[in-house]
């Protein structure tokens, strides 16, 4: 493990705020260039991006009050100490819906026609990856649950391997992240649908690789992280599953 | 009450109210901060065991004035998005630069995500 990355003039510099930096503005890159080719005029760029960073961030810590519970209180319901950097922005899946809500209701204040939001797509992909790989140099959580299978990695303080969950989570984004660019101008992966379709490949690994990390267990034997992935599953599964109904009733009628 | 969207008659007018935006977050903020830091100092210096009722009163204010940022934040985000939307892109603005400054900062700090399993359990 690598927690401190490199020094300057004795300065620390770590990983986990070094990738967590480098994955932001790789998913920023990313956004601009899509957004571009997309001929995504800026006075829509910049007030739906600018709300899907600050929801983001907002949504990265307050779902901690849902995954590690109400003891967090006191610091997650602090506004100012959203700012505080010391602390950590917070979950990856809360900044992913905070992100797609603070979006989602920019868009519709400036009277965006249809959604914006394919874009995200693929930027949230690659830098999710990115920032992944300092959870994995920093230990964050401990990595993942002990193993004895040939990739297990050794952490500081145990005798033991784990899995590198956040490896996992980084090689499926880079994978997931090539996937999306492959499925972007694909016509079923206009309006919003690319998105869905990210967020919901994202929720089924996510909740696959929190078996293997050391997240807290809320019932049945599942972390507040796989309740969010099923409550984000279903609701995909809700809407596309009214779409097709509507899809249906107007081919009727036709 | 219902809201109605201004709407810009040119450039300087759009620029101005984005200013006005960015730099009202700023103040409002700052005193938001003050009135918050400033009570919990004097209740820091409040002896607990002196009567319940006051307790209780304290606790129900700390816990409002706890949420007033909130409710201004995001309240006034969606007030001035739906009125004065160059207002809001303005603060929004505000917000994003200093959560780009805290993100900046995390890299010279151990950045804790609220880690409650440190090591693996066996």
């Amino acid at each position: 493990m690598r927690p401190i990355l490199f020094e300057i003039d004795g300065v620390p510099i770590y990983s986990h705020g070094f990738f967590l930096l480098l994955g932001l503005l790789t998913a920023m890159l990313v956004l601009i260039y899509e957004a571009r080719r997309r001929h995504w005029p800026k006075e829509e760029v910049i007030p739906i991006t600018l709300a899907a960073f600050v929801g983001g961030m907002i949504g990265a810590r307050l779902s901690i009050l849902f995954f590690n519970g109400w003891e967090t209180a006191p610091i997650v319901l602090n506004f100012y100490a959203l700012f505080d950097p010391r602390i950590g922005p917070g979950s990856i899946l809360g900044g992913v819906a905070g992100a797609y809500v603070g979006g989602y209701i920019a868009s519709r204040i400036i009277g965006k026609a249809g959604c914006a939001c394919d874009a995200f797509a693929p930027a949230m992909a690659l830098g999710i990856a990115v920032g992944r790989i300092g959870d994995f140099l920093a230990a964050e959580d401990g990595l993942g649950k002990p193993t004895d299978l040939p990739w297990g990695v050794p952490i500081p303080d145990a005798n033991y391997l784990v899995h590198p969950a956040p490896l996992y989570d980084a090689a499926f984004n880079l994978l997931w992240f090539a996937v999306l660019m492959l499925l972007r101008d694909h016509k079923q992966m206009q309006n919003g649908n690319l998105l869905k379709v990210g967020l919901a490949g994202y929720a089924v690994v996510r909740f696959l690789i929190e078996f293997v990390r050391n997240n807290e267990v809320l019932a049945f034997g599942l972390t507040g992280q796989q309740f969010f992935c099923l409550a984000l599953l279903v609701g995909l599964a809700v809407y596309y599953a009214r779409k097709w109904q509507r899809t249906q009733r107007l081919t009727r009628t036709a | 009450m219902k809201l109605e969207a201004h709407i810009y008659s040119s450039d300087s007018e759009r620029r101005r109210d984005r200013i006005i935006g960015f730099v009202g977050w700023w103040v409002a903020n700052l005193i938001l901060f003050g009135v918050v830091s400033l009570f919990g100092s004097i209740t820091s210096q409040y002896d607990p065991n002196q009567s319940v009722l006051q307790e209780q009163v304290i606790t129900l204010i700390g816990f409002c004035l706890a949420l007033l940022p909130w409710v201004v934040n995001i309240g006034g985000l969606i007030y001035f998005a739906l009125t004065r939307s160059q207002i809001a892109v303005g603060a929004l603005a505000a917000i994003a630069v200093l959560f780009a400054l805290v993100v900046i900062a995390g890299v010279l700090f151990v950045v804790v995500c609220f880690v409650i399993v440190l090591t693996p359990r066996r």
